[in-house]
């Protein structure tokens, strides 16, 4: 068969291409089934998937659902009054919740139970087959510390699972999760009720992770065949499980009861499609090669022929007809290409023969070939004379450039130079020259050389040469000059500047050649001689001058400048010179001096001090502004005020206006002895008061040191020092007084003290002592009355003394100021004090109830005292009235009395003492203290108190 | 020589009491809920007392001193911290807060733990009346059946001859509705036309008040607590004036902020409260003890500006029998104190003076003579009626 086949196909071009082509088709049949097959099968499954997918959502959604009603329903449950009050009434909870929640089913149809536990996991209530609060796990800790619902799985006594919720009940007051609702949830039901409804097969409900004993949930057994699919379902809700999964199963496939049909199909239209192929393809491939063979006949007889003018084909169409226009077109372009051949040798021969340069063509030995006229004529030689000569007949062998010329010729296939060449006559000439190397159509290398004389040009260069020399010099010159040098044409553009040009500003001779000559001018170069600069260039005029330039790197110079003009034969201006010198360093010394000119006269005159400088013979020199000012203001004549030329010593001071005549004697003398230099310095305070106020002066007089001689006088105002000095005088003959009131104070409180403690217990100690005494005696004698009696007496004594004591200690310092403050102190005092006395005491206060500091309680409260203790021992009163102010600052004591009053000027000392004593201690915290009283009309007392801020 | 050794023995005992372990209390009330002044008022009441008995060398040679522990009202939260509290020794009693079904649900367990269970404030006739022997809840405070025989009283002298019950749906409301229906066949208090109860934590009142009104009520016994109450309250104000009726109030309104949610409705609407105890009276010196305690722990100088002062002196006066009936026992052991508070002897305390607080058969110590009716000032403070001289109100027309 193979066989048959191979020797039919062999037959002819035709045959081969019917089985080549068959051989293409059969496998194209093959490579498209295998790819519909599989795509027929791909999109079967596709669709099964869909179907899996689209049930296994479903049965998911059966699942999740009517959890998630029980959710809501439970978290409404929980919100409830009647939980949160259930929780916190917990006798009373079988009265309506315990019914309520026993008969409480959820609105779905799987089986639920629902209950109320407390927050240690007891059951308040719930339905019947609940199982219990689950306290065991976290998830009820979990949920009274955030509140946030949870879904656990639990397993019922029966070994079922159960999906339990747990959300929190709040309390009706606080609002804290007190309380936990439960609702559980049969899973086989919920499983069972989606498997009838989608009419599965299979379904089950897995726990993972898997490795655990409990991961199979609940559902059916699976079938042995299909495809299964998983879904998590319960997303992240459930506590304590990684995931819970759902698995279905789909029936089995129906793909392979499709296959055969399909592959029978396939079969047959592939034979037939064989057949038709293989008779087609040799019925046309015949009638593509026959004019194939045509071709290769006409090409054949060209061939033998040379003849290039044959019609060769009438077919003008497709791959065989742009094969017979190729052959055309070559035979066609080798015809023009000899026409080509000829016109090109035509016009080399042109150029050889008329060429103005002459052209040598030479073997690269130096044999000489062919010369054209021009050469001819250029060296003296004729064609034949040439080829006998070699290169030594027309070079210059001594010529040094010669075998560099012919190396670098060698190395790069062209040379171009200078070279010189020889005459016939032996005569040199200097010519240029370009000369290659090229390959000849042999394969043979050969040289082109072209020459043309340059003997004038050379002339020119060597005069422009000399020329050029001597300007080199000039420059040189020039630049060596110790100033700078600019040169600018009467077009003002820079033409040349030397080195020290260049060294003072900065710029190179690059920078500046052809720019304006007026480049160094910037901002601060002063106008005005810019102005005089430009009138000179226009007038063709000297110019000489200082100004202001600015160098390359912008910095400032002061440059002195002198520019000349300078002028040709003719009298017309050719160019001018500018020399510049940098007189930077002088300028700036100028202006140093100037700046500490100005110094010392501002320090002069800035000085507090009034400062006169005297010559030798005390005439005024100078005078600062303390001078001026001072004697403007005391109205002293113009003349004074600028005091320049007078004679110091017949004045006394500057301030003679003024009352200081006192001591002007005692000051000329000083200062003429130091004018004398008789004395190094001579000093004097001296009062010199204007009519508004007090002023004392501290003059000085030094003596100049320089050759004249003469002296520096200042008056110094000493007016403060003075004032401090009277005041710290006064201030300690204050404190001494206010110590001699101190001791005097304290010495009245230990005689008040003594004088209380011996008035008040010493009687009743006598007095005990004396029962004691008796007591004694009547247990000697056994007289058990007389004993009884002297108890009595003694423990009456005892309390009586013991009150004594504590009135005195309250005296000295009442506790209630401690721990009750001021106001209670006061009150508990005037009780005292209004039954000691018999004086009708009265106390108005604001009470505020706040605390003053303690400092200042203790001292209001002593000022109190003090004024209360007078008004017991001098005011003869019938009423006392305080009124007392501590809520806001000013505080204020007020203490009004209508007692017999006195002249405060004639105040006894003992009285006299105690408003002193009250007068300091106001003044100790910065109160003030003030006392009104008439003989007859009473006394009132007034102390204020601004702020805290006076307490130390 | 003796004056030294005199000097020796009271430093000896200073130092023991110092370096003796604390004898503790335990207060477990409602701490944690917003806006109740009741668990703070008992604590100054306690810490007052305490620090009087500190102050004075302590008992038994020992510092008293407050363990705290807040169960906002709830049973359960209740229960764990009695466990707690129980669980240490150096704990002798516990004293609780305003809530009664919080000790009516505690009741099993005091008694299985065995601790003397001290009650400042919560009402309920079963907290005493409990059936356990011994008794281990001692009250010195109000009790329903003497608040609702003084309610209706009051509501009868203000004209009302028909009342309605506002209760509490809790143990609480329940042992009030019992102490009701106890008496209301009694000829002088007015007749009890209908009951209704709310919930804690219910958003309105309107509901059951108008039920009330509509069976013919002329006044409302109102036993709720300040929360409920303030609703009702402002619900009430809003209505037209002839459906406001006068309400006379049990005092759990007065434990909080009662006044500060109803003072606008207070000025429309009547409301009496039962009290057993006022700052505002001519006291005992205990009561100016407790007085000048009072305003030196909170800085308070007011008497008007203590809130809920009956927590405050029952607590204090309960710190102080436990203090007595420690030194009686001569002994921490809590059977012992127990005993020994059934058979203390006459005690002058800030709520008046008591013969004999406890006996093993009474558990409360005070008794319905120290009930009166008070009314909230222009300033929240509760000022005791005078029964002679009060105008009484005639019952709206309608």
């Amino acid at each position: 068969m193979f066989a048959a086949i191979q020797q039919w196909r062999q037959k002819s071009l035709a045959n081969a291409f019917a089985i080549q082509a068959s051989g293409i088709v059969l496998v194209c049949v093959l490579a498209i089934s295998l790819v519909s097959l599989s795509l027929i099968y791909w999109m079967e499954r596709q669709a099964e998937n869909a179907e899996l997918n689209r049930t296994i959502d479903l049965a998911a959604e059966r699942l999740e659902h009517p959890v998630n009603i029980v959710e809501t329903a439970l978290s409404n449950l929980s919100l409830s009054s009647m939980f949160s009050t259930a929780l916190l009434d917990s006798a009373g909870r079988s009265a309506y919740i315990r019914p309520f929640l026993l008969s409480y089913a959820f609105p779905i149809s799987a089986t639920t139970r629902v209950a109320l536990c407390d927050i240690n996991g007891d059951l308040v209530a719930g339905s019947k087959e609940f199982a219990g609060c689950d306290i065991a796990t976290n998830v009820f800790q979990d949920l009274i510390t955030d509140g946030k619902t949870r879904r656990t799985l639990a397993r019922a006594s029966d070994g079922s699972w159960l999906l339990s919720i747990y959300t929190g009940v709040k309390a009706a007051y606080g609002g804290t999760i007190e309380g936990v609702a439960v609702a559980q949830i049969e899973l086989a039901d919920l499983l069972n009720q989606a498997k009838a409804e989608l009419n599965l097969d299979f379904i089950q409900l897995y726990k993972l992770p898997l490795d655990q004993g409990d991961k199979f949930l609940t559902g059916s057994s699976p079938p042995d065949s299909g495809d299964s699919r998983s879904l998590p379902v319960f997303r992240g809700q459930i506590t304590g499980a990684t995931s819970v999964e759902l698995t279905i199963k789909s029936p089995p496939h129906r793909y392979s009861e499709k296959l055969l049909t399909l592959l029978l199909g396939y079969c047959l239209a592939t034979i037939f499609l064989l057949m038709q192929i293989l008779i087609w393809v040799k019925r046309s491939s015949q009638t593509l090669v026959v004019p194939l063979l045509k071709l290769r006949d006409q090409a054949q007889t060209i061939a033998l022929s040379g003849e290039l003018s044959l019609a060769i084909s009438d077919n003008k169409m497709g791959e065989i007809g742009e094969l017979a226009q190729s052959f055309e077109t070559m035979l066609r372009t080798i015809a023009q290409s000899k026409l080509l051949q000829q016109e090109l040798e035509e016009r080399f021969r042109l150029i050889f023969e008329k060429s103005g340069e002459a052209i040598l063509f030479a073997w690269p030995d130096g044999r000489i070939e062919l010369a054209n006229p021009e050469a001819m004529k250029l060296f003296g030689l004729t064609q034949e004379e040439f080829r006998q000569i070699n290169r030594g007949g027309v070079m210059d062998l001594g010529d040094p450039r010669l075998l560099p010329a012919l190396d670098e010729r060698q190395r790069t296939g062209i040379y171009r130079g200078e070279l010189r060449c020889r005459r016939k006559n032996g005569t040199y000439f200097p010519v240029e020259v370009v000369s290659s190397v090229f390959v000849d159509s042999y394969g043979q290398q050969r040289t082109s050389s072209f020459f043309r004389d340059i003997s004038e040009r050379k002339a020119i260069e060597n005069q422009l040469k000399n020329r050029l020399t001597e300007i080199r010099l000039r420059e040189k010159a020039l630049s060596a000059v110790s100033q700078g040098v600019l040169i600018c044409g009467p077009d003002r553009l820079t033409s040349f500047v030397n080195e020290e040009f260049v060294r003072i500003t900065g710029y190179t001779a690059q920078d500046i050649l052809g720019q304006p000559c007026n480049i160094l001018q910037g901002i601060d170069s002063a106008p005005e001689t810019i102005i005089q600069i430009r009138q000179a260039l226009e007038k063709h005029l000297p110019f000489h001058g200082e100004i202001l330039n600015y160098r390359k790197d912008g910095s400032p110079f002061w440059n002195e400048l002198s520019i000349t003009p300078v002028f040709d034969e003719s009298g017309s201006l050719s160019q001018f010179v500018g020399v510049q010198r940098d007189i930077t360093a002088r300028k700036n010394t100028e202006k140093a001096l100037r700046a500490s000119q100005v110094l010392i006269s501002t320090v002069f005159n800035s000085l507090d001090e009034i400062v006169v400088v005297l010559d030798a013979n005390g005439s005024i020199v100078a005078v600062n502004d303390a001078w001026r000012d001072f004697a403007q203001n005391n109205l002293a004549p113009e003349s004074i005020c600028q005091g320049l030329g007078l004679n110091y010593l017949t004045t006394c001071s500057p301030a003679a206006e003024g009352d200081c005549t006192d001591e002007s004697g005692e000051a000329r003398d000083g200062l003429a002895a130091v004018l004398e230099r008789r004395k190094e310095l001579f000093e004097l305070e001296y009062p010199c008061h204007s009519p508004t106020e007090e002023r004392w002066f501290k003059m000085r007089a030094l003596p100049l040191r320089s050759a004249e001689g003469g002296a520096l006088v200042l008056h110094e105002n000493i007016t403060l020092r003075k004032r401090l000095e009277s005041e710290s005088r006064e201030a300690m003959r204050h404190i001494t007084r206010l110590s001699r009131h101190l001791v005097a104070v304290q010495e009245e409180a230990r005689r008040r003290l003594a004088a209380e403690l011996h008035d008040m217990t010493s009687p009743n100690l006598a007095a005990i002592g004396i029962n004691l005494e008796v007591a004694t005696i009547a247990l000697q004698e056994g007289n058990l009355v007389e004993l009884a009696a002297r108890n009595e007496d003694i423990d009456a004594l005892i309390q009586e003394t013991t009150e004594n004591i504590r009135d005195i200690c309250s005296d000295l310092r009442p506790p209630a100021l401690d721990y009750a403050g001021l106001l209670p102190a006061c009150e508990a005092y005037i009780d005292r004090f209004s039954k000691r006395f018999r004086i009708k005491t009265s106390l108005e206060s604001d009470d505020s109830g706040t605390r003053l500091p303690s400092e200042m309680e203790s001292i209001i409260f002593r000022i109190f005292q003090e004024a209360l203790t007078n008004v017991a021992k001098h005011a003869r009163a019938n009423t006392v009235n305080v009124q007392l102010q501590t809520t806001n600052y000013p505080l204020s004591l007020l203490i009004s009395d209508d007692g017999c009053g006195f002249d405060p000027k004639q105040s006894s000392p003992d009285s006299g003492l105690g408003i002193l004593n009250m007068r300091d201690m106001s003044e100790f915290l910065g109160g003030s203290f003030s006392i009104q009283s008439e003989t007859g009309k009473g006394t009132r007392i007034f102390v204020q108190f601004p702020s805290t801020k006076g307490a130390p | 020589m003796r004056k030294s050794l005199l000097a020796l023995s009271f430093l000896l005992l200073l130092t023991q009491a110092a370096i003796g372990q604390t004898i503790k209390l335990g207060i477990d009330a409602e701490f944690g809920i917003p806006g109740s002044s009741s668990a703070q008022a008992i604590q100054l009441g306690a810490q007052v007392a305490i620090n009087e008995i500190n102050a004075a060398g302590g008992v038994l040679g020992r510092n008293l001193e407050i363990v705290l522990k807040d169960n906002r009202g709830v049973p359960a939260r209740a229960l764990n911290n009695l466990q707690n509290l129980a669980a240490d020794s150096s704990v002798v009693a516990i004293m609780c807060g305003k809530f009664s079904p919080v000790v009516i649900a505690l009741l099993p367990e005091i008694h299985r733990l065995q601790i003397p269970y001290l009650v400042p404030w919560a009402a309920a006739d079963t907290i005493t009346d409990n059936d356990y022997l011994p008794n281990f809840v001692f009250r010195l405070s109000l009790r329903d059946d003497w608040a609702m025989q003084k309610m209706l009283q009051h509501a009868s002298n203000i004209g009302a001859r028909e009342v309605g019950l506002l209760l509490a749906n809790s143990e609480w409301g329940r042992s009030n509705l019992r102490a009701a229906q106890g008496i209301s066949n009694v000829n002088f208090y007015p007749k009890i036309v209908a009951h209704e109860w709310f919930n804690w934590g219910d958003e309105s009142l309107l509901f059951q008040y108008q039920k009330l009104l509509a069976d013919g009520a002329q006044a409302i016994i109102l036993v709720a607590n300040e929360r409920e109450g303030g609703i009702l309250l402002n619900e009430m104000a809003a209505l037209p004036p002839s459906q406001r009726l006068p309400v006379v109030a049990h005092w759990g309104i007065t434990a909080g902020q009662f006044f500060i949610m109803a003072v606008d409705a207070l000025k429309t609407v009547h409301v009496d409260v039962v009290q057993t105890f006022s700052f505002l009276q001519d006291g005992t010196s205990s009561s100016k003890r407790l007085l000048a305690g009072t305003m030196r722990m909170s800085g308070n100088r007011d008497p008007r500006k203590i809130a809920s002062p009956v927590g405050v002196a029952h607590a204090y006066d309960l710190v102080h029998l436990l203090a007595r009936a420690i030194r009686q026992a001569g002994s921490t052991d809590r059977e012992k104190i127990r005993h020994a508070l059934e058979s203390l002897g006459p005690y002058s305390g800030a709520t008046g003076n008591l013969k004999r607080p406890f006996t093993p058969q009474r558990h409360d110590a005070l008794n319905i003579d120290m009930v009166f009716m008070a009314r909230f000032g222009p300033d929240g403070a509760l000022e005791p009626l005078k029964t002679d001289g009060h105008k009484l109100i005639p019952a709206p027309t309608r």
